[in-house]
């Protein structure tokens, strides 16, 4: 039990002891006080009587009647009258007994001559004063007695015990509800007084369990300047210290724990970015892989395409000067352009191949990729096919560098790619929108950060398995029958993106369809619009320099067509001399920029050491990047892809010209 | 719904009674306003018949007849009234209210505050005028003389005086308990005011020819031997009466009296106690008996110093011989009832009734063995004779005749004189006689006792002898200290021992009451209840009314 109920149950009984005492301690002296009164005033009621009775005893003297029954009797009923005249009380009244135990005078004149001698307490009557107790039908009385000689009567004045003890029993009920609301009272003081003596304890101990339980900041609000008090600001100053401790140590815990962290998140980076590396090692190297087996496959193809494009460029050279000889003649006209419809072939084909060694790109621009969804889809035969083509491109579209030429390949080649995938029938969806490639993204697409367009074309076609989609962009994969397809178009347009810096995304789902997420990077520059297409003619020396005879041949044609005087060169070192030679009356060098020997380089800075002022026109097969970019860097004046035309060669050779002059 | 039944009648009566007055009162009015125009109808007279041819006197503190006194009690007033109807309890009358004493020097002083406005009727040579202390102080103390009163010895150590115009002291020497002292101002005897101014300017003779007082009716005229007229005192302070006057035919003769009644030429009649007589006017449709208090008291007293009766044995068997109920039978039950003690119980303070007498043992019940043996044993085995006198009056001989008869079973033998009332009161007072049969009223216990049981009273050798016919003289101190006690239980007490003692002595043996008994027309209403009146007539007041309107010759 606890302090608070302890008290309680000590003190109650205690109280209820008290009270209990106190009123039948009162209730008892009540009592005997009044049974004092009532004997005083029943003593004095019994003179009273005396005294009449003894008047009229007097009075039979006086008159000489005493011998007179008759009149003695008179005397004794005037008495009786005056006897009950004498007020005892409500109910107490006064009678007279004769000396043999018959009631002489009463009250109730029913009781008169009844015979009480049988009674104890008139056995008890002593002709003396006396007190005494008797009974009546309704109960016992109180009595005073006396004995009246010469009647030889006793005499009583009575009162019954209820009225005698009427105060005091009236008092009863009174102290019954004193003494419980006493109790209740003096309950309900003390428990407010033991609880706010227990309360102090109470909160001692209920804070001390809190301290106990851990809840350091507790405090114990005790202001008083008892015991409680001290105690109190003895246990707060107690738990302020075993705080501060508590604190010094929760900071050492958290320190070190901060600092087991911050050692754990490191470590746990670190795994995270060796795996990453190691992952990345493994694409990397896989990649790398990837790319010797591409960039060898790349070189073969690029070799391939460079012959076959000086091929197409003899080709392409001498049927131009034919058709520009032939002037209206068509007899061979036909035969003209089925020649061009070959080597355009064979152009597209080498372009595949150079597009695929990224070595295709010859020239870029800057182009609307809207526009550039619009061409693609154009370009597709869809009459014969039930293949629906919608488009949702971005209206505010970035502007995008490109070789258009190649990237519409890449377009066409992707649309022509998901036609043949829904021989049903399908939808083909194309759409455009602004990207931007974070570092992350850019790190995994392995392209550089910053603005995109996707352009995104996607099939309802049979979709593709996982394992077929890493192989799809792999030189001569193809799903298509054998005489419908080279195996060069995606790994071409992967290798003409990637060229353009961007990056081809591809997710299929078998049965479902298979979009492709092309990724050009967004030129920031204006850029001059094209020229017109009209031949551009003039005049001036021109040193043509190529290892193989047939340019030599086609292009000095081709020059002279447009009204320049043409020199050639076998190589570098005999245009290096030539131009030496005759490099005042040389307006411009078209270098060919790979040849063996002295390379297309190597003269180039021979030439501009000869005359640093001197024009230079390099042509190459390859793409501009890589050695081309280098030496238009250091100053070469423009740069023309092979296989020209001679409408690009006029406008190539008329610009570094007219800005020289 | 009974009781509300009974209430509502009652309710009604009163309320048609009272109608019936306002009608009254306004034909009254009517007659008294039309009775200067037109015609004037005759008075409302009471007619009142009485037994006697004349009357005694008018001075009303001489009255001794019952004449007498109906006629004081309509011409005069006291300080206080018996109640009308209802004696004896008292009321004011001239005085303002009941006066109380006070205890000056060892002395009872009375203050007396009269009622303003009250008239004297006008006199033959004086107005009217308004009653003042003079005229009470008077009239004390001419009752307290001798020479001027009948009732001299009830005002003995008072004195009276006036204070101012309306106020009286009377001083009592011996303090008088308020039982004994109130009902001598009462209008009975010596209480009467009388008019100093009357009187002192016409000397004694005025009050025998006219008397002047200030009740509810005056004196008109008296022929003797015929009737005696009062008229309505229309300056009665109580208001004027109803009626407009009251006429007493003198008429000894009963049946004089009734032929008067049954004719309609008297409407109220004194009647008689014969049996006959009153079973044949009860069968009258027209009239009505009252009997009513007080009653005279029949005694039998024994002379205690006459041989044989010196002996209380022979007193004893004479009570023992004799029996109430053969006195009880002699009349009509309606006019009787037994009486145990000297003092009657009926109307008066201080008697014993018949349980008291019995619880006592003084009842002496009629017992002829134990009365013979007593007799035996005085020495009269054989009985003895008696000379008695009787008066002539019916009611007289027939008890004496009783008695006799009753006496004769234990060898007494009676032997009655009758002779004329009158006679007799002077035998019984002048001759002693060993046994005496009297009937008598007193006004109160006192009177009873002193008069008959005290040694004054002895006949002949008493102080102030009067009808003490005993000569019986143990209760002397009783009667004295009682009539001196204040405390009006202990004063009965002692009226009380005093009986006991006469009785346990056998002085004198109380046989029965006699009530009164009046018989009217169904036309007269007293106006008040009649249980008992000490003016020993039904009393005519000022609300006494005849309601029949008579208007033809029989006025």
């Amino acid at each position: 039990l606890n302090t608070y109920p302890k008290i309680l149950l000590t003190i109650l009984p205690l109280v209820f002891l008290l009270i209990a005492t106190t009123v039948g301690t009162t209730y008892y002296f009540s009592r005997k006080a009044l049974t004092g009164l009532a004997e005083t005033w029943l003593d004095t009621r019994l003179s009273e009587a005396l005294k009449v009775v003894e008047e009229q005893n007097d009075m039979l003297y006086r008159y000489g009647l005493e011998k007179i029954q008759a009149s003695i009797r008179k005397a004794q009923i005037d008495a009786g009258i005056a006897l009950s005249e004498i007020e005892v009380g409500e109910r107490g009244f006064i009678f007279a007994i004769s000396e043999d135990g018959h009631i002489a005078i009463h009250p109730d004149t029913e009781n008169v001559g009844m015979d009480v001698s049988q009674t104890s307490w008139f056995k008890s009557l002593k002709p003396l004063r006396n007190r005494l107790i008797h009974s009546t039908p309704t109960g016992d009385n109180l009595a005073m007695a006396d004995f009246f000689q010469p009647w030889q009567w006793y005499i009583v004045a009575s009162d019954p015990k209820p009225e005698v003890y009427g105060v005091a029993n009236r008092m009863i009920p009174w102290m019954a509800v004193l003494g419980g609301g006493g109790f209740f009272v003096m309950a309900v003081v003390l428990m407010f007084l033991a609880r706010r003596f227990t309360e102090p304890l109470r909160l001692l101990a209920e804070k001390a369990q809190r301290i106990g339980d851990g809840h350091l900041e507790t405090r114990i609000p005790i202001t008083s300047r008892d015991e409680f008090g001290t105690l109190a600001r003895m246990f707060n100053r107690m738990v302020r210290q075993l705080q501060k401790s508590r604190q010094r140590l929760e900071e050492r815990v958290a320190e070190r724990t901060a600092e087991l962290f911050n050692a754990n998140t490191r470590l746990m980076k670190e795994i995270e970015e060796r795996k990453q590396i190691s992952k990345e090692n493994e694409k990397l190297q896989n990649q790398i892989l990837q790319a010797r087996k591409m960039k060898a496959v790349a070189t073969l193809a690029g070799g391939i395409a460079h012959d076959f494009n000086n091929l197409l460029m003899g080709i392409q050279g001498n049927v131009d000067v034919m058709a520009l000889d032939m002037g209206g003649n068509e007899n061979h006209k036909k035969q003209i352009e089925t020649i061009y419809g070959c080597v355009k072939s064979g152009s597209r084909l080498t372009q595949q191949l150079l597009g695929f060694a990224r070595l295709g790109k010859y020239e870029t621009e800057v182009s609307d990729p809207n526009r550039l969804i619009e061409d693609s889809v154009g370009l597709v035969d869809l009459e014969k096919t039930a293949v629906m083509v919608t488009t949702d491109v971005q209206k505010d579209i970035w502007q995008v560098k490109i070789d258009r030429e190649q990237i519409l390949q890449v377009l066409e080649g992707i649309v022509d790619n998901a036609v043949q995938a829904m021989p049903e029938g399908g939808k083909i969806h194309l759409e455009s929108a602004n990207v931007q490639m974070d570092d992350r993204l850019a790190a995994l697409r392995g392209v550089s950060t910053g603005k995109y367009v996707r352009v995104s074309i996607s099939d309802t076609g049979t979709g593709m398995e996982d394992g077929m989609i890493e192989q799809i962009f792999d030189p001569f994969f193809t799903t298509k029958q054998m005489q419908r397809g080279t195996g060069l178009g995606l790994a071409s347009a992967y290798g003409i993106v990637r060229n353009h810096g961007g990056h081809i995304d591809v997710k299929s789902t078998v049965n479902q369809g298979t979009t492709f997420d092309i990724y050009l990077r967004v030129h920031e520059e204006e850029e001059k619009v094209p020229s017109s297409k009209a031949y551009c003619k003039g005049d001036g020396v021109i040193l043509l320099v190529d290892d193989d005879p047939m340019i030599l041949e086609v292009g000095q044609a081709m020059l002279r067509k447009l009204g320049y005087s043409v020199f050639t060169a076998k190589g570098g070192k005999e245009a290096i001399s030539h131009y030496r030679d005759n490099h005042k009356r040389i307006s411009l060098v078209i270098l060919d920029m790979i040849m063996p020997g002295v390379g297309g380089g190597e003269a180039f800075d021979s030439i501009k050491t000869i005359n640093p002022h001197a024009l230079v026109l390099l042509a190459s097969g390859y793409s501009y990047e890589g050695e081309a970019a280098e030496i238009m860097n250091r100053g070469c004046s423009g740069f023309i892809q092979k296989p020209y035309s001679l409408q690009l060669l006029s406008e190539k050779v008329n610009a570094i010209m007219k800005n020289d002059g | 719904m009974m009781v509300m039944t009974k209430a509502f009648r009652k309710n009604f009566r009163i309320v048609g009674f009272q109608f019936f007055l306002l009608v009254q009162f306004i034909c009254f009015a009517a007659n008294a306003f039309s009775s200067n125009t037109a015609h004037q109808p005759p008075p409302t007279i009471l007619r009142f018949g009485v037994h006697v041819s004349e009357i005694g006197s008018f001075d009303p503190h001489l009255a001794a007849g019952s004449q007498d006194r109906i006629v004081a009690d309509m011409i005069f007033n006291g300080l206080l009234r018996y109640e009308p109807g209802n004696a004896p309890n008292i009321e004011p009358d001239l005085a303002e209210r009941i006066p109380e004493f006070e205890l000056i020097g060892g002395k009872q002083v009375w203050t007396i505050k009269l009622r303003k406005g009250v008239m004297f009727h006008a006199g033959p040579e004086i107005p009217a005028y308004e009653l003042t202390s003079a005229d009470v102080v008077f009239s004390f103390r001419k009752s307290a003389k001798k020479q001027s009163s009948a009732y001299a010895g009830t005002y003995d150590g008072m004195r009276f005086v006036a204070m101012d115009r309306y106020t009286v002291h009377i001083i009592v020497d011996k303090p008088t308990s308020p039982t004994l002292f109130l009902p001598k101002l009462t209008n009975y005897a010596g209480g009467f005011i009388v008019s100093k101014r009357a009187l002192e300017a016409g000397g004694k003779k005025v009050y025998q020819a006219h008397p002047i007082g200030t009740g509810p009716f005056y004196f008109e005229r008296y022929a003797p031997g015929k009737k005696l007229s009062l008229r309505a005192h229309s300056l009665y302070f109580r208001g004027k009466p109803l009626l407009d006057g009251v006429e007493l035919h003198f008429l000894p003769d009963i049946k004089h009296r009734d032929t008067g009644l049954l004719s309609g030429k008297l409407d109220v009649i004194i009647g008689s106690g014969n049996k006959k007589w009153i079973e044949k006017i009860t069968k009258q449709p027209d009239v009505q008996i009252d009997t009513h208090g007080v009653g005279e008291v029949m005694t039998i007293y024994m002379n205690t110093r006459m041989k044989p009766f010196d002996d209380i044995r022979v007193r004893r068997a004479v009570a023992l011989a004799l029996h109430r109920k053969g006195f009880l039978e002699t009349l009509a039950k309606q006019f009787v009832a037994p009486v145990y003690s000297p003092v009657p119980t009926d109307f008066l303070p201080g008697g014993l009734n018949q349980g008291q007498i019995e619880s006592l043992g003084l009842m002496y019940s009629q017992n002829i063995a134990e009365a013979r043996r007593l007799l035996t044993e005085a020495g009269y085995p054989d009985g003895f004779a008696l000379q008695l006198v009787s008066s002539e009056k019916r009611l007289y001989r027939s008890c004496y005749e009783e008695m006799s008869r009753q006496l004769a079973k234990i060898g007494i033998d009676c032997h009655t004189q009758v002779v004329s009332h009158s006679t007799m009161h002077a035998r019984i007072r002048n001759d002693p006689l060993p046994l005496i049969l009297y009937v008598a009223w007193r006004p109160n216990a006192d009177r009873f006792l002193s008069r008959f049981f005290h040694s004054d009273a002895i006949i002949l050798s008493g102080e102030k002898p009067d009808t003490n016919f005993s000569h019986y003289s143990q209760v002397d101190r009783l009667i004295e200290e009682a009539r001196l006690e204040i405390d009006p239980k202990k004063q009965i007490q002692l009226w009380e021992q005093a009986q006991i003692r006469i009785l346990n002595d056998m002085v004198a043996l109380p046989i029965m009451s006699v009530k009164q008994c009046y018989v009217r027309s169904n036309e007269v209403h007293y106006g008040h209840p009649l249980i008992s009146t000490m003016a020993l007539y039904p009393q005519f007041t000022e609300k006494t009314i005849v309601v029949e309107d008579r208007t033809d010759s029989n006025r």
